[in-house]
């Protein structure tokens, strides 16, 4: 049966809840405690549960089972099915994580449309202020997830290995455990509707998130799974990228989409503890009696403050360097001309990782941190306009003079660099401390928020979605909805998020349901070009089901590229390359005669380079 | 074109132990970012009730664990498979010892900073963080204790004991650092 | 031969381990001894730490080709 491994997760999931649960109850009843609090035992049964579902869904059969000595169990699935089981093809994880992070943003789109309906009119319309707030927390947590996860676990897993050459990824088992982490977040996540909800936004500021619904016990167990995700999956790109390239693919041959993912691993593996610890330390504060950020107990509400943005403003860094590395792929192969100033881009790429880290503290100019902290927060956080500077020097110098070619993934690369062009330069009011007072929590963060990252990161996710399409089916999408997709967003977009900029100024505070009725015509405006923009994905999603269903037969390179993953079949075989391809010069150097990127196929024999099997 | 085969050894081993230590660099964040919290929380003001006999004891006996795990690993590496097996049996004794004592620990602690102080919550955090490390390495070695018995480590294979053995001493590094932060620091 | 070699790396181990202690004593009589230890403390530890991950984890083997 096509869904056997799924159900034999659920149930063992299920039976390592009850067995997690159960032992919570006696061991409180033998110390005294009232037994039967559903807080403690969601929060312990929890554990066990997610790994019961882990070994159930095919974690024992093709892993644990060699810890006691047994034989591995693996089969050869190599129909649809294959995508509903523990597979370690990083082609089929790939496929995995995009599918199921275009559902999760299509759902949270839909909770962004609720939202503008409740907004559509100053005062009450459609909800509660109280679900309003729920809805705005799953918007935001849900898109962050799909911000932080579909490009690097979605187009990441699935085309890091075909460009750099490799058979799969370094550790493929690991792989297929981060993808199945996945589904108990969603799961979580959409299942605070039954436990009173979170209204304390993504980013779960205590003293707010102590007090409120049980919702928010299953949000930071969510949360903590999907950051161990993202840990492992990074974990696996730096080895991966550092161990399994083919020979000849030196670091400076390296196609820089391939450099984007390896720059935002680094800080996907280091700073996500800061967020697991953060959200770990609320739990024990709700469920331990502990008193991290109670201040009624002594503790420090802004000590959670420091230890989240040391993760989330990394983290937006994680979103948005493998979008700039994706564009920048995209762009030489559509403007037939080298990547502009490549050494220079891969600098800004770890000037950006290493800024990001020393930058948190802007997101609390107004929160009552110590007033000696704003200016050197202030300089670190515009110091890293040099850095993406340079990204976008590249960018321009890479389509300056080029012969275009307007296709959809290229139409979706220039829209990025138009959208982030404007996000980045509202970000410096937000990094200014004197404009930054005025701003904090108005719709004019909002607005930058999305330029960066809608604007930005989603263009570019659906800019390599089109453009590794027919590598991933086997067919072509259809170029007419696709440039009809690109120019409805795109438009729609501008519309809905630039007249956010002007609320913020004039004083529109974000994540409430209300707003003073003069700004009323504007919110409608906002609320009809979100519709809009919200149909857009009608077309996409059509385009996509339709083409895949029965669009033309794609060739093996359609965009006459250069670099390694249009050299093989469309879809790739399952072990990516006959022998591990030979490179012997720059990816990029489109109108050189006579130069090569590799040597694909020809080199005969294999086992030169092997991939884990048990590891 | 003339083709050029070259052949490139792939050494498994070394991409696991990348991997490996890519994991520790992301713990050491955990870590990081709960040592952190009881500067911010607590200064650099240290309890007197703290039982310094006792902190010298555990730690004592942690780094104690830690030669013997360098033991075991030595001793496969050589193929004395019986001095492998005496010596990853003293570190899971010697490691289950550390978690008795850290019980005792809390026992005190309940008294004198019970988890609802400030520091009691951090003196429980980072102990009962790092004491779930322990106890994982404890299953862990258990488990390659039993696979010894079975004869299944030798000079070819011994991955298992070389990650399991370099994930008990990143432990004991860990409680290097928290030694300290919850025992000596003081203003 | 390789007998020698490895009563060697089991005394190296050995004195790793005594370096260790004789540090945490350091370490302990510092810290009610000294005013302000935290510098010292620190110091100390990224000897601790230094002396397991180079001689118990085999940190410089990273960079070495094997043995």
């Amino acid at each position: 049966m096509a869904f056997a491994p799924i159900l034999r997760g659920l149930v063992w999931g299920a039976l390592g809840f009850l067995l997690g649960g159960g032992g919570a109850v006696l061991v409180r009843l033998l110390l005294g405690l009232p037994a039967f609090q559903p807080e403690p035992l969601i929060t312990i049964g929890y554990f066990p549960g997610l790994l019961g579902w882990l070994l159930g869904v095919g974690a024992w059969d093709v892993w644990a089972r060699e810890w006691f000595g047994l034989p591995v169990r693996r089969e050869a699935v190599y129909d649809w099915r294959r995508y509903f089981r523990f597979t370690t093809d990083h082609k089929v994880i790939g496929v995995q994580y995009l599918v199921t992070f275009v559902v999760l943003f299509l759902l949270a789109g839909f909770f962004a449309m609720l939202m503008r309906i409740e907004l559509m009119a100053p005062g009450p319309t459609i909800m509660s202020a109280g679900l309003y707030n729920h809805i705005m927390s799953m918007h935001g947590i849900i898109m962050i997830a799909v911000a932080v996860a579909a490009i690097i676990g979605g187009l990441g897993n699935f085309a890091v290995p075909l460009l750099i050459g490799a058979e799969d990824m370094a550790f493929p088992r690991i792989n297929a455990l981060s993808y199945w982490l996945i589904p108990p977040v969603a799961v979580l996540l959409v299942s605070t509707f039954f436990a009173g909800g979170f209204d304390s936004g993504w980013t779960a500021y205590p003293p707010l998130s102590e007090v409120n619904a049980p919702g928010q016990v299953l949000f930071n167990l969510a949360v903590i799974t999907f950051g161990f995700s993202s840990i492992l999956g990074a974990l696996n790109f730096l080895a991966t990228i550092l161990r399994l390239r083919a020979p000849g693919m030196t670091w400076r041959r390296l196609p820089i989409f391939v450099w984007s993912i390896f720059a935002a691993s680094f800080i996907s593996l280091t700073a996500t503890q800061f967020l697991a610890a953060g959200l770990l330390m609320i739990l024990l504060d709700r469920e331990a009696g502990m008193t991290f950020f109670n201040a009624a107990r002594g503790g420090a509400p802004l000590l959670y403050q420091h230890i989240f943005w040391f993760y989330s403003h990394p983290a937006v860094y994680i979103m948005i360097l493998p979008a700039f590395g994706l564009a920048l792929e995209i762009l030489p192969h559509f403007s037939r001309k080298p990547l502009y100033a490549y050494p220079w881009l891969v600098a800004g790429f770890f000037g950006i990782v290493f800024l990001s880290f020393i930058v948190w503290a802007h997101h609390l100019f107004t929160s009552g941190m110590p007033d000696y902290l704003h200016g050197p927060f202030m300089a670190t956080t515009e110091l890293i306009s040099i850095p993406t500077g340079l990204v976008f020097l590249s960018a321009l110098g890479t389509i300056w003079m080029g012969r275009l070619r307007l296709k959809t993934p290229m139409l979706f690369a220039l829209g990025f660099l138009f959208n982030f062009l404007i996000g980045g330069v509202t970000g410096i009011f937000n990094a200014d401390v004197p404009t930054d007072l005025h701003l904090q929590d108005t719709y004019f963060v909002v607005g930058h928020f999305h330029f960066t990252i809608m604007g930005g990161m989603i263009f570019a996710l659906f800019a390599g979605i089109y453009y590794w399409f027919p590598k991933i089916t086997g067919r072509m999408y259809n170029e007419t909805l696709g440039k009809l997709h690109f120019w409805w967003m795109f438009l729609t977009f501008n519309t809905t998020f630039i007249p956010m900029f002007w609320l913020g100024l004039f004083g529109m505070n974000r994540r409430i349901f209300d707003y003073p009725p003069a700004l009323g015509s504007v919110n409608r405006f906002i609320s009809i070009s979100a519709f809009l923009l919200g149909s857009s994905f009608v077309v996409f999603v059509s385009n996509m089901v339709l083409s895949w269903a029965r669009g033309p037969q794609a060739a093996a390179n359609p965009w006459q590229a250069r670099t390694l993953e249009w050299q093989v079949p469309s879809p790739p075989p399952v072990h990516n390359f006959p022998a591990p391809p030979q490179v012997v010069g720059h990816p990029y150097d489109y109108g050189f005669t006579n130069s090569v990127h590799a040597l694909v196929g020809v080199s005969g024999g294999s086992g030169e380079q092997g991939v884990d099997t048990d590891g | 074109m003339q083709t050029v085969r070259v052949h490139v050894p792939y050494d498994h081993t070394h991409t696991r132990r990348i991997g490996l230590w890519l994991f520790f660099i992301s713990e050491g964040f955990l870590f990081l970012a709960l040592i952190s919290s009881r500067y911010y929380l607590f200064g650099l003001s240290r309890p007197e009730e703290l039982n310094q006999a006792l902190g010298l004891l555990i730690t004592t006996i942690l780094l104690l664990s830690s030669l013997t795990a360098y033991r075991a690993e030595t001793s496969i590496l050589h193929g004395d498979q019986g001095m492998f097996l005496r010596n990853t049996l003293a570190t899971i004794l010697l490691g289950s010892l550390f978690l008795v004592g850290v019980a005792l620990e809390w026992a005190e602690a309940f008294r004198f900073f019970p988890p609802h102080t400030r520091f009691g919550t951090i003196f429980f955090t980072l102990t009962g963080m790092h004491g779930f490390h322990v106890l994982s390495g404890v299953v862990l070695l258990v488990f390659l204790y039993f696979h010894g018995r079975r004869g299944r480590f030798g000079v070819t294979n011994t991955w298992p004991v070389e990650g399991v053995i370099k994930y008990w001493h990143f432990v004991d590094v860990v409680w290097v650092f928290i030694y300290p932060t919850l025992y000596l620091v003081s203003s | 031969m390789d007998e020698t070699r490895k009563r060697a790396q089991l005394r190296l181990g050995l004195w790793v381990f005594i370096a260790l202690i004789i540090l945490t004593v350091v370490e302990l009589w510092i810290a009610f001894a000294v005013p302000r230890p935290l510098l010292y403390l620190v110091v100390i530890n990224l000897a601790d730490a230094w002396l397991i991950m180079e001689y118990f984890m085999h940190l410089s083997r990273m960079w070495r080709a094997e043995e």
